[in-house]
């Protein structure tokens, strides 16, 4: 990868966000950082509780009003979090715009797709009704369902077919960024394939940057070239993802690597023993040593900072070039 | 082969159509959800039922454990047909079969304290009093949550979700029952402790358990179970040792869904082995095969008649008239270069 010339679309600088829990603060997010220009894909997988939606809510000023965020999302180098919502309104759904988990919820049952998917079309673009049905039917096209849908209503769907809906719904403004939480989670094998390679297609044409939110890391491994692995709030490792899943440098995408099941391969699977551990304590040391297998002493005294080789990062005592010692 | 524990003989449960009262009174249309069902479980042994939401596979589970009426067929649990069994009769064998379901997050009351959830089982099935402190700590420390005490006290909320499906399962073997049929007991959980709480259901097995594992989710289930049966449309188009059904794949349907599953590999790019399309309509089913639509190798002849579910090898039958003559090459998908 060459170094990027130009000044990246989006970036996102040491964002972090505590919730003020009433008996104390939770640390939910923790210096994150990253860049994306045109076109990029960026995964960010970790277990369930690791932060990962909560960098993309905040990124789109969504979080509740219990949370204090700090850092800086900078869209064309202009930061969109440091005028709070009224510097934000401007851009969600239109510069940078957002794939919900459970696209059973994402819809109202009492409107039709279509008219959901023109409500920010004419919000935002004040185009009128006749030109926001243009783009609906435009849209649909493009995620692959018949422009006669559009009348349908949500529950008229099924649950690939209102994945694809939800996404059109997020293209309807043209953005530049799109975040997708988890948007192949609750879907069948077969419909969540398609809609990998949907997105894959739709980054490529409309070049839009993503960033793909999963627990799941052969699901995101389809699809961006990039991934970042969260735990307890940081991130522990970025790579180049065909790096990431041959030569792991942190032993915390080692361990997700060893628990994914492959059907016809002999390896046998490992679950990750313990928790995450609370996040409403500061963490002593390297927040994963309590359940690392390679942890030494200085895991557990001393937080790791995060170590460079290349174009990957990793935040390990014992990170080296070569990946992890065997 | 010893005789099976759980046997399903032409299991059919068809499902009114709701609101189709005011012009349906003569013929009411139905739901054909489940179509047929033959599948037979030894004691000790795993299955694996597989498909996609819709297919029926959880209406299966429903019915063996009496949560749902067969339309036809028998449902045969250790030589006893139970589907004509009154609720009184019933009851030994709703204790010998237990459920767990798919969301530990909501099967489990929130008001309720672990050693309440584990203990109520028991009062139902009117366990005596003083023997069930016993049977509820000894269950916790069966499904890994040791030491009990830790544990026994505590509500739902404090528990992670994988620390919940063992409470879950904890909760179905304090009944020492003789088969459990899991629902999707993994897939509301992280990956990262999926093949743990899969590790313990294939010790429980250790214990004569017979376990009906009921999932979308092929690879997961390829872990432990020792036989697949893959549904399709409320009908097993495949079923098999785990190991064949992997390797040689008859019935296009497995195909597809084998060559659905995302490789953490880049460079092995996932490429779905189906026509785009939807299932059938459950309310009308189509005369022949309902994959034909989907089915990337179909011929004409496929729409004529539903093919029978025959045997391509010895204990491995598939329901496809190309597999039947021989014709689905048994070359799945490349296997990923192991690294």
């Amino acid at each position: 990868m060459t170094t990027p010339v130009a000044a990246p679309l989006l970036e996102v600088r040491d964002l972090a966000v505590d919730f003020d829990i009433g008996r104390g603060r939770l640390h939910a997010v923790r210096g994150v950082s990253f860049a994306l220009r045109a076109r990029d894909r960026l995964g960010i997988v970790g277990e369930s509780g690791c932060g990962k939606s909560t960098v993309v809510l905040a990124m789109m000023g969504l979080l509740p009003p219990n949370a204090e965020v700090s850092g800086q999302v900078l869209l064309n180098g202009v930061d969109i979090l440091a005028g709070g919502d009224s510097s934000m309104r401007p851009h969600r759904w239109r510069d940078i715009s957002m794939v919900f988990q459970g696209a059973m919820n994402a819809f109202n049952p009492v409107r039709t797709v279509g008219d959901q998917i023109a409500e920010p079309i004419r919000m935002h673009r004040k185009a009128s009704r006749r030109d926001a049905d243009a783009r609906v039917a435009e849209l649909l096209d493009m995620v692959g369902i018949p422009s006669a849908r559009a009348a349908r209503y949500p529950h008229e769907f099924s649950g690939g077919m209102r994945q694809r809906a939800a996404l059109a719904m997020a293209l309807a403004c043209g953005p530049k960024v799109l975040l997708a939480d988890e948007p192949t989670t609750a879907l069948d094998v077969i419909v969540q394939a398609e809609i990998l390679q949907l997105l894959r297609r739709v980054s490529d044409d409309l070049g839009v940057a993503l960033v793909f939110i999963s627990h799941d890391l052969p699901a995101v491994a389809q699809v961006t070239e990039r991934v970042a692995v969260m735990y307890a709030g940081r991130v522990v490792e970025e790579a180049p993802v065909a790096r990431l899943v041959t030569a792991p440098r942190h032993p915390y995408t080692a361990a997700l690597l060893a628990a994914i099941p492959r059907p016809r391969a002999a390896a046998p699977v490992h679950s990750i023993s313990g928790e995450p551990p609370r996040l409403d304590t500061p963490v002593v040391g390297c927040a994963f040593a309590p359940r690392c297998p390679s942890a030494v002493e200085v895991c557990r005294i001393t937080e790791p900072v995060n170590t460079f080789d290349g174009d990957a990062v990793a935040a390990c005592h014992l990170a080296t070039s070569a990946g992890l010692p065997r | 082969m010893n005789a099976p524990l759980l046997e399903l003989s032409e299991l059919t449960v068809h499902y009114p159509v709701k609101g189709a009262g005011v012009f349906g009174r003569s013929g009411r249309p139905v739901v054909h959800a489940v179509e047929g069902v033959s599948l037979a479980l030894e004691a000790g042994q795993i299955v694996a039922l597989v498909g996609e939401s819709g297919c029926g596979k959880s209406t299966v589970a429903r019915t063996i454990v009496g949560l749902q009426h067969a339309t036809s067929g028998q449902v045969i649990f250790d030589g006893t047909d139970l589907t004509g069994l009154r609720a009184g009769a019933l009851r030994p064998y709703r204790r010998a079969i237990q459920l767990v379901h798919q969301d530990p997050y909501d099967a489990l009351d929130p008001r309720m304290t672990v050693r309440a959830i584990v203990e109520e089982g028991l009062r139902i099935h009117q366990v005596p009093r003083g023997d069930r402190d016993a049977i509820v700590r000894g269950a916790l420390e069966r499904v890994g949550l040791t030491p009990a005490d830790w544990v026994l006290d505590r509500f739902p909320h404090q528990l992670s979700g994988g620390q919940r499906q063992r409470v879950a399962i904890a909760a179905a073997i304090a009944l020492t029952p003789r088969l459990l049929v899991a629902d999707e007991p993994v897939s509301m959980l992280d990956v990262s402790v999926r093949a743990s709480v899969l590790e313990l259901i294939d010790d429980l097995r250790r214990d004569g358990l017979a376990v009906l594992i009921i999932t979308h989710d092929l690879a997961g289930a390829v872990m432990l179970a020792d036989r697949i049966a893959v549904m399709y449309f409320g009908r097993i188009v495949e079923e098999g040792p785990v190991g064949e059904v992997m390797e040689c794949p008859a019935h296009p349907y497995t195909r597809a869904l084998l060559s659905a599953i995302p490789s953490p590999d880049p460079a092995v790019r996932t490429e779905p082995d189906v026509v785009p399309g939807e299932l059938p309509d459950a309310v009308h089913p189509p005369p022949g095969c309902a994959f034909a639509s989907r089915c990337p190798v179909a011929e004409p002849r496929c729409g004529e008649s539903v093919p029978p579910l025959i045997e391509v090898r010895s204990g491995h039958r598939a329901a496809c008239i190309l597999a039947a003559r021989g014709l689905v090459p048994n070359v799945a998908t490349p296997r990923p270069p192991s690294s």
